[in-house]
């Protein structure tokens, strides 16, 4: 039986997480990964309940992926990664004047594509849980070949290849130096930090850039960016199942079946695949299509979340999607709470993990749709007039410098800048997240194994 | 508070997506950074307080640094209005 008390924990972490990654949507190129994940990991070491910790998650990726079609539609600039699909229907129905259709289609198929993809997760969990045992087992070599995987699928093949052992080699080679001069005992790792090396890389890579002269007159620009926003909506709120035509409700549900079976696939890449082959059969005037292909995309976003997280939490324990290796991370590694083989999988069974994410989700929905519908515009004017990107980008290197100086002293702050600057690198050349995650994995065994070959 | 900033002298630049002062940047980097360390080492040494300050103060450095550093867009409705 679940304490009252827990249960009121995780209404209200739900909604915090609701309210605040519904506004965190909205704001420009705010990276799924590099926003979700830091957050959820400083809580999870805080020592919150790890129930309250899920209900929290699930509220955080639902409410984020219901506003990734506002920024787009409102604006025409991404909010995440995985708003970037649906750039150019947001601003087909933006030039006509309709945002209203982007932000109300966008949000009300998000409630579907929740509603289709939490139940389905848990049924495909459930099949697939048997398999955990031989998974776990062999853990080590399925990180490794799950990063070959990943590269094949990628768009950047052979570079993508050619840098697994070259990254795992180097994060290996930051733990053994550590070890050698004492920076950290030899029964510790370092592996949040360097999680976060990885995940912020990208932007560390962009900041230091302004050392570089010849780059800094590139990047330079001598005027404020300009910005037009559409304010001409229609804000009331209505029935989630009625906002869609039959055609989009049946679109939306298909494609967001049909993402459960992708989980262990780019979640972006899905959002587009299956969003222009569930979509594409609604024909009519650019309206139409784009309203059509904007409400099959938001469905999307929350169901390949949704799937990619659940479905290898709830069946294998371990990070083998790129949502799980991304935002979902800390849940799966985050010592000394969660390590690979001990989190959330081990310790939570049954209803103890139905019901947080249940709670997570329906609070999600309840909580952010209605806003959504009503204050898309004005939370979008209030977010692109007051949070400035030097505060956000202040707000990310803050943490990261915080966590690598927790866990290796003023020494990982250096160690994880070095990171930073290769693997930002490798992601500037086309190699994804979700294959730097999966050698960082495997680093420790693939460096065994050539090291004993 | 003006807004036509296009002198000479000028030290914005386009970083992760948006355009910022370089000189805001690194003294909002440099805020976030101290609160957070300075409050993560004077925490008591009880876990997991220090990690509790250390994300109290990346919080208050990022609400120091949105009042100090005001974004670099201009927003405009669909009349070409300011907002």
């Amino acid at each position: 039986m679940i304490e009252v008390g827990l249960v009121i924990q995780m209404v209200l972490a739900a909604i915090i997480g609701a309210l605040a990654y519904m506004v965190i949507g909205i704001i420009p190129g705010a990276d799924e990964t590099a926003t979700i994940a830091p957050v959820t990991l400083a809580i999870i070491l805080a020592g919150v309940n790890p129930m309250v910790v899920l209900s929290f998650f699930m509220a955080v990726i639902v409410a984020k992926k219901m506003s990734d079609a506002i920024p787009v539609s409102i604006a025409g600039i991404p909010g995440g990664v995985m708003s970037t699909p649906m750039i150019e229907s947001g601003k087909t129905l933006r030039d006509h004047g309709r945002s209203d259709i982007g932000i109300r289609k966008g949000a009300a198929a998000s409630v579907i594509g929740t509603l289709v993809a939490v139940p389905i997760s848990l049924l495909l969990a459930r099949f697939l849980a048997p398999f955990s045992e031989v998974i776990s087992q062999y853990s080590n070599q399925i990180l490794a070949l799950g990063a070959v995987f990943l590269a094949l699928i990628s768009n950047a093949k052979l570079i993508s290849l050619l840098s697994i052992i070259p990254l795992a080699i180097i994060i290996e080679g930051i733990r053994h130096l550590y070890w050698g001069i004492g920076a950290i005992p030899a029964d510790q790792s370092i592996s949040i930090s360097f999680f976060l090396a990885i995940a912020m890389g990208p932007i560390i890579l962009n900041l230091l850039e302004l050392a570089i002269p010849g780059k800094r007159q590139e990047i330079m620009v001598d005027r404020y960016k300009d910005t037009t926003i559409r304010t001409d909506t229609d804000t009331s709120v209505q029935n989630p199942f009625k906002v869609l035509t039959k055609d989009e409700l049946k679109s939306s549900t298909l494609a967001s079946i049909a993402a459960n079976f992708t989980f262990f696939l780019s979640p972006v890449g899905m959002t587009v695949f299956l969003g222009e082959t569930f979509s594409s059969r609604i024909k009519g005037d650019e309206i139409t299509e784009a309203s059509a292909r904007i409400s099959t995309m938001s469905a999307l976003t929350n169901a390949c979340y949704i799937a990619g997280f659940l479905i290898p939490l709830i069946a294998l324990g371990l990070p083998l999607s790129p949502m799980s290796l991304g935002p979902g991370n800390p849940i799966f590694n985050a010592p000394p709470v969660f390590t690979l083989d001990n989190n959330m999988h081990h310790t939570l069974s049954g209803m103890n993990m139905l019901i947080p994410i249940i709670i997570g989700a329906a609070v999600a929905l309840l909580v952010a749709y209605p806003i959504i519908s009503k204050f898309a515009p004005s939370i979008t004017r209030f977010v692109y007039k007051n949070v400035s990107q030097e505060a956000l980008l202040g707000l990310f290197t803050g943490l990261v410098v915080m966590i690598a100086f927790m866990e290796g002293g003023v020494l990982n702050i250096i160690g994880v800048v070095a990171l930073a600057i290769f693997s930002g690198t490798l992601n500037r050349w086309g190699v994804n997240y979700g294959i730097q995650f999966m050698s960082m994995y495997a680093a420790p065994w693939l460096v065994s194994v050539l090291a004993s070959s | 508070m003006e807004n036509e900033k296009r002198s000479q002298s000028s030290d914005l630049a386009e970083v992760y997506g948006d355009v910022v002062s370089i000189k805001e940047l690194l003294a909002a980097i440099a805020i976030c950074a101290v609160l957070a360390l300075g409050a993560y080492i004077i925490a008591p040494n009880e876990e997991p307080l220090p990690l509790v300050f250390g994300f109290g103060g990346v919080i208050l450095g990022f609400l120091i640094c949105t009042f100090l550093f005001k974004p670099k867009r201009h927003v405009k409705d669909e009349n070409g209005e300011r907002l």
